[in-house]
This record gives structure tokens, C-alpha cells and sequence, in this order.
């Protein structure tokens, strides 16, 4: 893995196993002649089956960085590789899931229709459809729910719905977009397992953003800390908590605080620098 | 149950009172009964009319028009509404020319239509286009651009082309919006029917009102003008009634977030 | 050649000069006799008559006498409307009376009862401004009606706490949470109004754009017809921008606050 600014803690990845891996991916939003940048020089890697959280600072352009990672957005600058093949427009390994649920949910399809949407073009049979579209809204609890609109359920309830969209297209790499901040802390902890849960049983490669350390912590092989906008990789950190994680037990783990405080100082800077300069 | 039932009988009530007001007013001559006859009068002459076939044949001319120019403008325009909604080059172009059309009101336009047409069907049917064609147009613009961003992110992230983005996720989520022009559509085609058959026509409801309002057979013309007033109404309930069941969804989404 | 797609893609330079096609086309098809000329005169032509009307002061006074009967009407229905919406969006048993009533006559053209009003008034003033109020009335009435139907309890009940008398909670909170409402149903009869006075004028006055119209197209004085109908959608135009502009002015919160949720 090439990465030519920032601190690497030990294991050194090389390129040859990366299955998602970024160079140099520069976005800058020009509004009205002014330029605001948001992304500047990111260059990480992610192996196969890794599970990797990204997380900084507000506002510091985060799903601004995913995006540009599908190629729902065009980066201003660096280059995207998914198994070492550069890719230029949004590739079938790959999805995104965004946060607002209540915005990425056809509102006119059923919950069952929404996950079967996804799969319109992978070539089944109806029969093939309808059984992998079921499973994967068993994977997340709602097989009873079929039926149902996407407004008549809780936050939570359509994020899964979101996730199991993913599940059913099964892609390589999984990315996910702050997707447990629209729902209460309660529920952000059952999603957190279920992703967790999933993670473990289909093996994909998953790419989260968050704003929640801990979440981050939790959930992550490695966790990538953000600058300030425009926002580069400030630091890299390997988890070491076994798996699987607890909710209860991983987070009275000492190195599980050891690594929330070492985490929040590095953002507190970040943010600190932002405030002092006035403007973002 | 109950409620909705006693809300919808004290209505009817009073609109049975109002008529007759009406009667009573009118045969105690405390308003000319000239101008307005006493309510039975009208009734039982608008019963006879419609029974013997007068009036529903002029409805039904009335009725081909409306539907001829409101059909045509739904046919033209929804998909140049779409077509400017999603396209921006098509939109700069054309935006300029319809800008500078809208604030025409379409009575104007009856007088050149009859140059060239005279007084026959088509002028009229060319009117009630021209005037249901910008609310048609611009709420199928509107609806099209308004459609939630992610929604289309999301059929990109899961390998959707141009096209079927348009027509799988576009055009289902833009619906309401088009139903709505085309709801604001029909009434002004009906309004502007009656506008243009009391200019110059040959038949239809709004001229035979307007005739019998002439050889002062003033029973008669209320006949007519209850006919529009209870076409108008059913055109007002068919249209809500078709948004609530096709469009159900919508509404009840919304009203799950409000 | 980035600019010329920039000018494409982000101005509408292309609509301009399809305007101008459309122009010259009015210019020139006429005069080349590709279109009759008698009932399609060419643009220049029709430009000479609206300005000939304006110098002559012909169109300004047949315009500013149907302003004044669109406006009046309109107030009317302001009056109306705004009363009629405000109790009724208040006071239940109200609204539940005049429902069915509401219901019948609201989709009612007002066109129709031109032939009433010209029995009772003639051709006067009164006969425009009656079937103008009619018309207008309704937006505002249903506008109104959804507006203070549609406030937030929240508000009532904090005015409520802070100990608001009932007139008091009329004029300083319900009024002004409906008033978005209100102005959109203000503004969608302003049109309208200058749609009937148009309409009523075509049937059966003397005076005003609408007749204008009617004269000048029967006595085949087609530029002044033309030049008449220009005038009505100009005026129309003029309007709804003063409208807008006084609306940008007065309504500046709205704007921000709903652009929040957005």
C-alpha cells in the first residue's frame, strides 16, 4: 500500500491483496467561481474481508469521500482501483448505502419490492429473485415485513430494509454512508450487531463513515482518522479487540478506551484547527 | 363514523335550506322572480331538460371538446415536461419562448383562433390545449426535477442506466406531481369551454345558457347553469377520487412523516 | 468549445435565440405571404399598432379601465375570502355546515353566470366586478381555510401559555401562520382576476381590453387586435412580478424557514 503523507501503524499491507484502493483522491465542490475543496490527497487501501471505519471531524467531508469512492460523484483529482483495475463510473463490486434511508427507499414499492429492485439485473429467474430477497430480509429480522411500505416502519426498521438492499445484490465491498446516525442509540446498537452479524456470515469487505468513535472502535479492523476540511488521512489505527465484539464486555476492554481517547484527542485537534480558522 | 355522517347531513341541510330560501324569497317577490324564478320552477325545468335529452346532448358536445383539448395537452406536453425536467440544454431552450406564452390568458387567444378556424370544433379544442398546456407542463417540470437525489443515487449504486433510471425510478416518483397538473388542467379546460362557446360556437352548455339567457327563457338557463355547476362538481370529485387511489401511497407517506 | 458548452448548459442564450427565430418568422412568413397576412400580421406591423395605441392613449385607457374593475373585484374577494376562510378554518360546526355548498359552487366557472349577472346589472361595472369577486374569492377562501386549519398546536398552545386572549391569538399568531397560505391564494386570484375581467369584457361590455379585443376583431382591424392581446398579457405579466417582488419584500421569514426543511 503506497501511502506517502501520513503515519502507518505496523502491518504494512501490500498492494498485491488491496481490493479497494484509492491514490491521491482529491474532490473540490467549485460554487459560483469559488472553490471549497473537501477531500485532498487520500490514498488508503482495503483487503478482502476487512472491515474498515472511517471517521473525523464534522463537516469534513466524509460523504464527500464516499461518493467519490463509487464514482457516484466525479473526484476532482487521484485514481480509484478495485482489484487493481481503475475504475471510472459506479462499479458492480460495489454499493453504497446511504444515510438517509427515507431518501434512498422507493416510497412507491414494498419493502419486498425495494430489495428485488436490486436485483433486476443481475440476469435470475423470478424464483432465484424472490428466494435471495427473502433471505436477505431474514438477515436483518424482517421477514415478516414484506409488505409493507417503507413509511410504515421505524427508522431502524427501514435501515435495514437499506442494508438488506445490500445484502441481496451481494457485492464485493460495502460502503456505508453514517448509516446508524438517523436512529436512536438503542437501535444503533442492535444495527451495529446485525452488521456485524452479516459481516461475519457473508464475508463482504465493508467501508464505513461515521461520526460515533466508538461506533467506529466497535465495529472496525482499522479505523482511518480524517483531517480537518479538506480532509486527509490523518492517522491509521489497527483494532486489536478480538472477535466477536460485545457490546457489553468489548467496551470495558482497556484498549477499547485506550484507543476511544487516543481517537477522540486526534478529532478534538482536527476540530480545534478548524474553529481557529475561522471558517470551515 | 358517527361525526362524518352528522358533519355530512348538517351540509346537505343547508343547502336544501338555501333553496328554499330561495323559493320563499322569489314567490314573495323580495327578488324580482324575473331574474330568479322560484327554485321548484328551476328544478322541474331542469329535470325536463335533462329527461328529454336537451341538455346531456349539449353536455356531450361540451364534454368532446374538453376532453379533446385536455387529452391533446396531456399527450404534447408530459412528455416535453419530462424532457425539459430532466434535460438542462432542452430546458434553456425552450424555457425563454414559454415564459414569454404563460402569461397570456386563453380568452385572448379565442379571437385569432376564430380568424383561422372560425367557431367550429377545432378552434375550440386548440384553445382548451393552449390553456391546460402550462399547468400540464410546468407540474410535470416541477415533478421531475424535484425528485429526491438519492433516490437516483441509489439506482446508480446498484447499476442502473440513464434510461432506466428514468423510467423505474424518475417517473414513478414524479407522478404525484403530474397528476397535479393534470388536476388543475381539467377544471380550467372546462372553464374555458364554456368561455369560448359563450364567444362563438354552435352548440354546447355554455351557449345554451347563454342563449336562453337571450330569449329570456330564464328557467332554462338556470337548468344549464346547474348542469355546469354539477359537472363541475363530479369532475372535482372523479379527480380526487383517481389521486387517492393511484396515487395513495404518496399521500399516506406523507402523512406518516407529518 | 468548454464554452460554448458552458453557454449551452448553463445559460439560456439557446432559448434567446430561438425567440428570435420565432420573431423573424412573424416578420417575414407574413410578408411573404406563407401565412395570410390579414389574419397574421407581421410582427413590425403589430408592434406599430400597440405603440400607435399607446401614443394615442386607446390601449392605456382600455387597460387602466379593466385594472380597475380586475381590482376591485379582487379586493372584494379579498374580503371575502380571507373572513369566510379564517372563521371557517376556526370554528368547526362552521365548516362542516357550509361543506356541501362549498363543494358545488367552488368548481363552478364563474363564466357561467355571466348571463345572471347580465340580467341584474347590464353592462356597467358591476357586472365585470361581480362575476371577478365570484372567481376570485375562492382561491383565497381555500387558501385562507388550509392556512389556519394548518397551524401548528405548538403555536396556539405557547401563545396559550403566555396568557394570549382569544383575539389576541387571532391577529398575532393564527393570521400571521396563515398568511403564507393566504398570500399564495392572493396570488393565484390576482391572475385569475385578470382572466374574468378579460372574459366578462369579450361577452358583454363596452368598455375595457377584453372588448377591445372583440371590437377591433370585428371590424377586422387585426394589428389592434393583436396589439390589444399583447397588452392584456403584458399586463398580466406586470402583475404577477410586482406581486412576487412585493412578496420577496413582505414574506422573507417564510422563504427561510420552509427552505430549512428542504
Amino acid at each position: 500500500m503506497e501511502e506517502d503523507s501520513t503515519e502507518v501503524t505496523p502491518d504494512k499491507i501490500s498492494a498485491e491483496c488491496a481490493l479497494l484502493r484509492t491514490e491521491q483522491l482529491r474532490k473540490t465542490y467549485t460554487k459560483g467561481g469559488k472553490e471549497l475543496p473537501a477531500c485532498d490527497n487520500i490514498s488508503f487501501a482495503v483487503n478482502k474481508g476487512e472491515f474498515v471505519c472511517i471517521v473525523g471531524p464534522s463537516g469534513c467531508g466524509k460523504t464527500t469521500l464516499l461518493k467519490c469512492v463509487c464514482q457516484l460523484l466525479k473526484p476532482t483529482a487521484g485514481k480509484i482501483f478495485i482489484k487493481e483495475t481503475e475504475i471510472h463510473s459506479p462499479p458492480k463490486e460495489m454499493i453504497l448505502i446511504f444515510q438517509d434511508y427515507s431518501r434512498s427507499l422507493f416510497p412507491w414499492r414494498t419493502v419486498l419490492n425495494n430489495v428485488l429492485f436490486v436485483l433486476g439485473k443481475k440476469g435470475l429467474s423470478k424464483k432465484e429473485r424472490l428466494e435471495i430477497a427473502r433471505s436477505a430480509l431474514t438477515s436483518v429480522h424482517l421477514n415478516g415485513f414484506e409488505n409493507h411500505y417503507p413509511w410504515e416502519l421505524s427508522g431502524g426498521m427501514q435501515q435495514r430494509v437499506a442494508i438488506a438492499r445490500g445484502i441481496a445484490f451481494n457485492p464485493d465491498i460495502l460502503l456505508m454512508d453514517e448509516p446508524f446516525a438517523s436512529v436512536d442509540a438503542q437501535t444503533r446498537s442492535d444495527l451495529e450487531d446485525t452488521i456485524l452479524e452479516i459481516w461475519s456470515r457473508y464475508s463482504q469487505t465493508i467501508l464505513l463513515v461515521t461520526h460515533d468513535i466508538e461506533e467506529a472502535i466497535y465495529l472496525a479492523d482499522r479505523v482511518l482518522v480524517l483531517s480537518r476540511r479538506p480532509s486527509e488521512i490523518r492517522e491509521e489505527i489497527k483494532i486489536e479487540l478480538e472477535r466477536p465484539r460485545n457490546q457489553l464486555t468489548t467496551k470495558e476492554d482497556k484498549r477499547f478506551i485506550e484507543y476511544r481517547r487516543y481517537i477522540y484527542t486526534l478529532i478534538k485537534e482536527e476540530s480545534q484547527k478548524c474553529s481557529d480558522n475561522g471558517r470551515q | 363514523m358517527k361525526e362524518f355522517l352528522s358533519a355530512k347531513f348538517k351540509a346537505i341541510f343547508f343547502l336544501i335550506f338555501l333553496a328554499f330560501l330561495w323559493e320563499v324569497v322569489s314567490r314573495n317577490r323580495l327578488i324580482s322572480p324575473l331574474y330568479f324564478p322560484p327554485m321548484s320552477k328551476n328544478l322541474v325545468v331542469f329535470y325536463h331538460l335533462m329527461v328529454d335529452g336537451t341538455l346531456p346532448l349539449e353536455l356531450v358536445r361540451s364534454f368532446g371538446r374538453i376532453f379533446g383539448g385536455f387529452f391533446l395537452a396531456i399527450g404534447v406536453m408530459v412528455p416535453f415536461g419530462i424532457a425539459m425536467g430532466l434535460f438542462k440544454p432542452i430546458y434553456n431552450l425552450f424555457e425563454p419562448v414559454t415564459e414569454l406564452v404563460r402569461p397570456l390568458p386563453p380568452p385572448a387567444i379565442i379571437p385569432i383562433m376564430m380568424l383561422f378556424l372560425g367557431i367550429g370544433e377545432a378552434m375550440k379544442i386548440i384553445v382548451i390545449f393552449f390553456s391546460c398546456s402550462f399547468p400540464i407542463l410546468i407540474n410535470t417540470m416541477d415533478g421531475v426535477r424535484s425528485v429526491e437525489p438519492t433516490l437516483v443515487d441509489t439506482a446508480r449504486t446498484f447499476g442502473r442506466n440513464r434510461y432506466e433510471i428514468i423510467l423505474q425510478v424518475i417517473l414513478p416518483a414524479s407522478l404525484h406531481q403530474i397528476f397535479t397538473g393534470w388536476r388543475i388542467a381539467l377544471p380550467i379546460a372546462l372553464i374555458v369551454d364554456i368561455v369560448s362557446e359563450m364567444v362563438g360556437a354552435l352548440n354546447g352548455v355554455g351557449r345554451f345558457i347563454l342563449v336562453m339567457q337571450r330569449s329570456f327563457n330564464i328557467p332554462e338557463m338556470y337548468a344549464g347553469i346547474f348542469l355546469v355547476a354539477l359537472v363541475g362538481y363530479a369532475l372535482n370529485a372523479l379527480l380526487r377520487f383517481l389521486n387517492a387511489t393511484l396515487i395513495g401511497w404518496h399521500k399516506a407517506k406523507f402523512e406518516a412523516v407529518v | 468549445m468548454k464554452v460554448i458548452k458552458r453557454l449551452v448548459y448553463d445559460t439560456p442564450l439557446s432559448g434567446g435565440l430561438l425567440l428570435l427565430v420565432f420573431i423573424i418568422l412573424w416578420e417575414v412568413l407574413p410578408r411573404y405571404g406563407i401565412v395570410y397576412a390579414r389574419y397574421f400580421p407581421p410582427f413590425s406591423t403589430v408592434i406599430g399598432a400597440l405603440f400607435e395605441g399607446i401614443r394615442s392613449t386607446e390601449i392605456l385607457r382600455q387597460a387602466a379601465i379593466s385594472i380597475s374593475r380586475a381590482f376591485r373585484g379582487y379586493f372584494l374577494a379579498i374580503l371575502i375570502g380571507v373572513t369566510l376562510g379564517t372563521l371557517t378554518g376556526t370554528i368547526r360546526w362552521l365548516s362542516d355546515l357550509l361543506e356541501v355548498t362549498v363543494e358545488l359552487l367552488r368548481p363552478m366557472p364563474s363564466v357561467a353566470l355571466v348571463p345572471i349577472a347580465i340580467l341584474l346589472f347590464g353592462t356597467s361595472d358591476s357586472y365585470n366586478i361581480s362575476i371577478i369577486t365570484f372567481g376570485c374569492t375562492w382561491p383565497i377562501f381555500v387558501n385562507t381555510y388550509e392556512g389556519t386549519k394548518s397551524i401548528d398546536t405548538q403555536w396556539i398552545d405557547t401563545a396559550r401559555v403566555y396568557g394570549a386572549s382569544r383575539l389576541d391569538l387571532l391577529r398575532k399568531v393564527v393570521i400571521p401562520a396563515a398568511l403564507p397560505y393566504i398570500v399564495s391564494g392572493l396570488r393565484i386570484s390576482l391572475g385569475t382576476s385578470i382572466i374574468i375581467v378579460t372574459v366578462t369584457e369579450m361577452l358583454a361590455s363596452y368598455k375595457g381590453l377584453g372588448f377591445f379585443i372583440m371590437e377591433t376583431y370585428n371590424a377586422y382591424q387585426i394589428p389592434q387586435m393583436y396589439a390589444g392581446i399583447i397588452t392584456i398579457g403584458i399586463v398580466g405579466y406586470g402583475l404577477n412580478r410586482l406581486f412576487l417582488a412585493g412578496e420577496d419584500r413582505f414574506m422573507a421569514w417564510h422563504k427561510g424557514w420552509t427552505a430549512k426543511f428542504i
